[in-house]
């Protein structure tokens, strides 16, 4: 399967006697190929950690998924809202606890057998039944039934406006077919309905080969080879020199520099992705409405922004950016330093203050914005000490409320649901700053079963205010996802949830 | 020895269930995931049952693929081995001539350049050698790949392009270690009584050099080359990450940023095992070149 395309004298003579002239392409055809001449060989930055879409909350492993499972709905490459999958259409009942999703005709998986309403029925039972990673997205879930094989009715304890999001917006709900888990080792294997189908995968790379029969048509390269290049300057050279056509691994201190560069093409696009800062309620004097609205009016948003992204990045004080259906227009602070040593005499705190900043080596961007959040906070009396983290300790000492303040963001997000609920309801998940509004709590559960789609944005815009105000939340920036690839490579888009699909893809 | 892997291990913070569930989910999913994991166990329960296996060649399965330990290490050992073996024979090319030249003409021009070298590669930092060599040789003049494993059975040519650049960004600095070594350990041979008695005697330089000089100045080498080799066996982390060469030493860091744990005990014990292995067949060279300490 693999193929050596030079002669061993000619390689001889050009490992020995290298060409000369600078940049001159190297043979890549060596290199542990996944097939043939129209393979696309991509370069990302880490190794998938296994390949059960279920199981794996690896990003890494999602990029190689995206392009081998399917979903029922799945998000448009353009605003991200849900367009038909699997699943062709669907209706909801008048009272909303019912959704009836019919399926598509004609789609078959990867070792040939038919695509029906029993494969989703397992699909959801597995996640639901063995509390997998993503069993949380069928809270509201009552139950899933297959009247007849091209129908799945899902049935919800309450209105749930935002199911087609949360069974479709990434390929941890995928449709596998039934008793994968028992047929296959998911771990390592793969039966999907999507373009590509896993070949291979170890140390090296993973391959994928096109799927012929794909019900969306087959794909127009033979195949896709992953090779894991971790270090930036590595992959962006390899792009160079032609040894792969695609890379994510471009830091933002990289894009200006490409920008000009003839031998790369760019594509970037602001993701959903948001990048915050959060105060521990818990902990005096952050509890103070009054001090938290001072720091979030001395920070300058433009410099931290500037500093964590050389400027690949919308800053943003909401969380939601610009181009979302669900974009909130809301800004209510001014980098004002005055007024912000105003609010902090205002709130009868002793300055200067002392305020750990909890950031982790994970998101490097975080280290600089929090040396700028530094520099900026220093004029009103807060020492920020800034507390480096791998990020193992850091997740530790989150969820045990051991901070001051820390910064992270959050990924994947769609609806609105996924960017308030968990964080700011007093009971969410992950509100592990203790943010308590009776207010927030209430917009936010009211908006959770609103139908009227106009009157759930009021309901969240009405909620965003209220956290933006209140500071549960200090929103700093969306970054832009930023890709890079050979000239003359089409049919690819930057996608603003940072899926990679290659479905469409031509090479040069 | 184990028991102090597996309790330093579980020592460091960090929640490989909390790493591997990502941000968001259920009370249950981590509950579940947990006992899966056998983590729920009482921790010297984890131990006995792990000794119990290890012992019999069961290492255990990585918290996050599912594939077992021994077969994750057997799987990056070829490639360790290979960059190993290639970065000594470079350190080995530089050392050895470099490090005699030096000796045989003290404070001569080619000794100074020789410690101007070797103090270069003992400081400069490997990952900044690596991306230079990269952008030099993979960018600039594009002759060589920027990275990557090839097995030699599947690709020989691509196998030998891609292990030339991290060979020599690990080997310059192996090499500069042990010119020193090769350098000191010459002089301090060449200025003993019974190689000045040997010139006395009229004995030709060559024979000296190899017979009296040489082979008093090898036991200090083999030492270094030893620790060295360890060294390069248990992986080279920065310089793998680099070149992404995917050898044990990108399996522990990964293991370790992921807190798991059964890889991460595996990966220790056998780096811990090479190292036992290697002083071992250190002390049994030593024999076989003095047979003063034989005889001992």
């Amino acid at each position: 399967m693999r193929t050596n395309r030079l002669l061993p004298l000619a390689a001889a003579a050009a490992l020995v006697l290298p060409a000369c002239g600078g940049g001159e392409s190297v043979d890549t055809g060596g290199g542990g190929g996944g097939g043939g001449d129209n393979t696309l060989i991509a370069a990302v930055s880490a190794e998938p950690d296994q390949f059960d879409p279920h199981v794996t909350n690896a990003y890494a492993s999602f990029q190689v998924l995206e392009n081998v499972y399917d979903t029922l709905v799945v998000p448009s490459a353009e605003d991200l809202t849900m367009q038909p999958s699997l699943a062709e259409s669907w209706t909801t009942s008048p009272d909303q606890l019912t959704w009836t999703f019919t399926l598509r005709d004609g789609v078959t998986f990867h070792d040939g057998s038919e695509f029906d309403s029993a494969d989703v029925v397992y699909s959801y039972r597995r996640i639901i039944d063995e509390d997998l990673s993503n069993a949380y997205r069928f809270a509201t879930v009552a139950d899933v039934q297959a009247p007849d094989p091209r129908t799945v009715v899902i049935t919800v304890t309450r209105p749930t406006p935002n199911l087609l999001e949360l069974i479709g917006s990434f390929k941890g709900m995928a449709i596998v077919s039934e008793n994968a888990a028992e047929e296959f080792d998911l771990q390592s294997e793969a039966n999907g309905t999507g373009p590509f189908q896993l070949e291979s995968s170890d140390a090296n790379g993973t391959v994928l080969t096109a799927y012929e029969d794909y019900w969306g048509g087959a794909p127009t390269i033979d195949g896709v080879e992953f090779r894991y290049i971790t270090e930036a300057s590595s992959a962006l050279t390899a792009l160079r020199n032609g040894e792969v056509q695609w890379t994510d691994n471009v830091p933002p201190q990289n894009v200006a520099d490409l920008e000009g560069d003839e031998e790369v093409e760019l594509g970037s696009v602001t993701s959903v992705e948001y990048f915050y800062m959060s105060m521990n309620y818990q902990v005096p004097p952050f509890d103070n409405r009054d001090v938290r609205r001072a720091i979030a009016t001395a920070i300058d948003r433009d410099e931290v922004t500037q500093a964590a992204r050389f400027g690949a990045a919308q800053t943003n004080q909401t969380a939601i950016p610009e181009g979302s259906p669900y974009y909130l227009d809301y800004a209510p602070f001014t980098p004002d330093q005055d007024a912000a040593r105003r609010l902090i005499e205002q709130a009868g705190v002793q300055t200067p203050l002392t305020m750990g900043l909890m950031v982790t080596d994970e998101y490097p961007e975080t280290v600089a914005a929090a040396q700028v959040i530094a520099s900026q906070l220093e004029p009103i009396g807060i020492d920020v000490e800034i507390q480096e983290e791998d990020f193992a300790t850091w997740l530790d000492r989150q969820s045990q409320g051991d901070f001051d303040a820390f910064m992270l963001s959050w990924i994947g997000n769609i609806d609105p649901a996924d960017f308030y609920e968990n964080q700011h309801l007093s009971t969410g998940g992950s509100n592990y700053q203790k943010y308590s509004n009776p207010q927030v709590d209430d917009l936010l559960t009211r908006a959770a079963t609103e139908v009227d789609p106009t009157a759930r944005k009021d309901l969240y815009d009405q909620a965003a205010r209220i956290i933006v105000d209140d500071v549960s939340y200090l929103y700093l920036y969306n970054p832009d996802e930023v890709q890079a690839w050979v000239p003359g490579l089409t049919g690819y888009q930057v996608r603003a949830d940072a899926a990679i699909n290659f479905e469409t893809v031509e090479l040069p | 020895m184990s028991v102090l892997v597996f309790s330093l291990i579980h020592l460091v913070r960090g929640d490989p269930i909390r790493l591997a569930l990502g941000t968001r989910f259920s009370q249950e999913t981590y509950d579940a995931l947990r006992e899966r994991s056998g983590l729920d166990l009482p921790l010297v329960q984890q131990y006995l049952t792990w000794a119990g296996r290890a012992v019999t060649g069961d290492l255990g399965v990585s918290f996050r693929s599912g594939d077992t330990v021994t077969s994750l290490i057997a799987e990056r050992l070829p490639a360790t081995l290979t960059l190993a073996l290639a970065s000594l024979l470079v350190a080995l090319v530089i050392a050895l001539p470099l490090g005699m030249l030096s000796a045989l003409h003290p404070r001569s021009l080619v000794d100074r350049l020789a410690t101007v070298v070797s103090q270069f590669g003992i400081s400069v930092p490997d990952f900044w050698l690596s991306i230079m060599l990269i952008l030099v040789f993979a960018g600039t003049l594009g002759w060589l790949p920027s990275g990557g494993y090839v097995p030699l059975t599947e690709d020989p040519l691509g196998w030998l392009q891609r292990l030339v650049l991290p060979a020599v960004a690990t080997g310059v600095v192996s090499g500069s270690v042990i010119t020193r070594f090769v350098r000191s350990s010459m002089l301090e041979a060449l200025g003993s009584d019974h190689v000045r008695t040997a010139q006395a005697k009229g004995v030709p330089t060559r024979q000296v050099l190899t017979w009296h000089v040489l082979r008093n100045a090898l036991l200090p080498l083999v030492t270094v080359t030893g620790v060295q080799l360890a060294y390069l066996l248990s992986g080279v982390v920065v310089v793998e990450i680099v070149f992404s060469w995917p050898g044990l030493g990108q399996l522990a860091y990964q293991a370790v940023r992921d807190r798991d744990f059964p890889v991460l005990q595996g990966a220790v014990l056998l780096f811990a095992l090479v190292f036992l292995v290697i002083n071992l067949l250190v002390d049994l060279l030593y024999s076989r070149i003095d047979p003063r300490i034989a005889r001992r």
